[in-house]
């Protein structure tokens, strides 16, 4: 089972280094760095989005998604493939909120222990959000997983309250809100760094429920 | 003597997409070393029967065991391969890379780097091993199924038109090699609009038609039967019983019958009979006339 979701690891290395997903991870990377000031931000931001970015580069594409097919004619398992696919992606988004956090520790703009707190919160938030887009582009291919790219970039920093407070009281402003507290989202993310029990829940509980889900559409879709 | 065990087996299988009856009631075995042949129009079933075979669609009725497995489960796909029509390969991948990636599923270390050099050699892929998948000929495609297919040392390959859009040296090649891993005790199921390329390499053909097969037999016996083509001056405005109206003139199944007598009846209809000749049947007349005999029915 390690052996098969490691080899998941080929697809996710070659398409850093082949397609554009390098590129948008670098300017992603550079954006950040020279505008977000908040070193947590700066880690939940690049993390959560290099996560969608990675997934979307990995698995979402149409010819990934038929490829699969293939793949599990071979002996691996579904669980196996969307294991791979998930840590193929949490590992790039990983190495871009290191790069972010190192390149802001050189630069001497915040204390170097806030940095470690903001790097664990944000390496978590990409493992919630990468498990997240998984399901997301297995369920729509990449035009979901650019609604949640929107949606973790413009939405998901804020809570649930001013989401309610914008919509009113209303159904929409009801099912908003709802959305804001089930996604990975950067207001909730933003405590993991503090040591927030509910924020580390939530996250190992997308990380854990979504690479289950990822698995169980796979299986479903494979042998229909 | 025992019947050899068989690798694949399947009963009574049927699957139905809405209206569409694709595979009803379909039965067929492989015993290892074994070559079958499915053939049929557009549409047959042929497609929908590998991938019931391999496990990628459920049947509705009926059973299917692969090596004692059934379709699908981890056992079975360590024993069968298939070489989808149209396979779909990770495109940023080169063809060394894509068979890398398949063969850590089957092993590790040493011996998953000689699994994709066996892969390489039996998809004679090694001048195109750096290219990238996505950029790949429909051919090399079809070679790069087969090689990904037969990964592992599996017993059974199911081959969706594997032969289609190669070139003839290409084509000769794979048959050889389809062949050799037979005579290895490799069970092959190969789907093929290639009639010819079927006749070469299959000991057994099943004739698929609206999900049925409606011919099968080993293919020396389909074949067996003699045909009489007859040269006439002036093509008949309606051929005796039994004959069909060919560019030339006509020609029939002789089965039982002596030359002799189908010239007679000829001359009986008052057709100028130039020249004839006996020849055996192609496997392209076999599957016209079964398929002919499926429609009349």
């Amino acid at each position: 089972m390690l052996r098969c979701a490691l080899a998941e690891w080929q697809l996710g290395r070659t398409r850093l280094v082949r397609s554009r997903l390098g590129l948008w991870l670098l300017l992603l990377v550079g954006g950040f760095v020279l505008v977000v000031r908040h070193p947590v931000i700066l880690a939940l931001d690049t993390g959560m989005l290099a996560a969608v970015l990675a997934v979307a580069f990995t698995a979402g594409a149409d010819n990934d998604r038929a490829a699969l097919a293939l793949t599990l004619t071979h002996p691996t398992t579904p669980l196996a493939v969307a294991l791979g696919r998930w840590l193929a992606a949490s590992v790039i988004a990983g190495l871009c909120v290191g790069v972010a956090c190192a390149t802001r520790a050189g630069s001497g703009g915040a204390e170097v222990a806030a940095l470690w707190r903001a790097a664990a919160g944000g390496l978590v938030a990409a493992a919630a959000t990468a498990a997240c887009a998984l399901v997301a582009v297995w369920a729509g291919g990449n035009a979901l997983a650019g609604v949640l790219f929107l949606y973790v970039f413009v939405i998901s920093h804020f809570g649930p309250p001013a989401i309610e407070a914008v919509l009113g009281d209303g159904v929409m402003g009801w099912i908003a809100g709802a959305v804001v507290r089930v996604l990975p989202g950067v207001w909730r993310y933003a405590k993991l760094a503090g040591g927030d029990p509910g924020a580390w829940v939530h996250a190992v509980a997308w990380a854990a429920g979504g690479v289950s889900a990822a698995a169980l559409m796979l299986a479903r879709w494979m042998r229909r | 003597m025992d019947a050899p065990l068989s690798l694949l087996e399947a009963r009574d299988v049927t699957r139905r997409f809405g209206a569409l009856q694709a595979v009803a009631g379909v039965s067929l075995h492989l015993v290892p070393g074994e070559i079958v042949g499915l053939v049929g129009k557009n549409g047959a079933g042929k497609t929908t029967l590998l991938r019931l075979l391999a496990g990628t669609l459920r049947p509705d009725g009926g059973s299917i065991a692969v090596a004692g497995h059934p379709p699908g489960t981890s056992p079975a796909r360590r024993v069968l391969g298939f070489a989808p029509d149209g396979a779909v390969f990770p495109p940023t991948l080169t063809v060394r890379e894509v068979l890398d990636y398949y063969s850590r599923l089957h092993a590790a270390g040493p011996e998953r780097r000689a699994l994709v050099a066996a892969a390489l050699e039996l998809g004679a892929l090694d001048e195109v091993a750096g290219r990238r998948a996505g950029s790949l000929s429909r051919g090399y495609v079809q070679r790069l199924a087969f090689a990904q297919a037969a990964l592992g040392g599996r017993r059974i390959l199911l081959l969706d038109e594997t032969l289609a859009d190669l070139d003839p040296v290409a084509r000769r090649r794979l048959c050889d090699r389809l062949l050799a891993l037979a005579a290895t005790g490799v069970a092959v199921l190969l789907s093929s609009h290639d009639l010819a390329a079927v006749e070469r390499v299959a000991a057994r053909v099943l004739i698929l038609a609206r999900g049925r097969v409606v011919r099968e037999g080993a293919t020396a016996v389909l074949l067996r039967d003699r045909v009489l083509e007859i040269v006439l001056d002036a093509p008949p405005r309606v051929p005796p019983p039994g004959f069909r109206v060919t560019a030339f003139g006509l020609e029939t199944d002789l089965g039982d019958r002596t030359v002799e007598a189908a010239l007679a009846l000829c001359r009986a209809h008052r057709l100028a009979v130039r020249a004839s000749q006996v020849r055996l049947p192609s496997l392209e007349d076999v599957v016209l006339d079964a398929l002919d005999d499926a429609a009349a029915r």
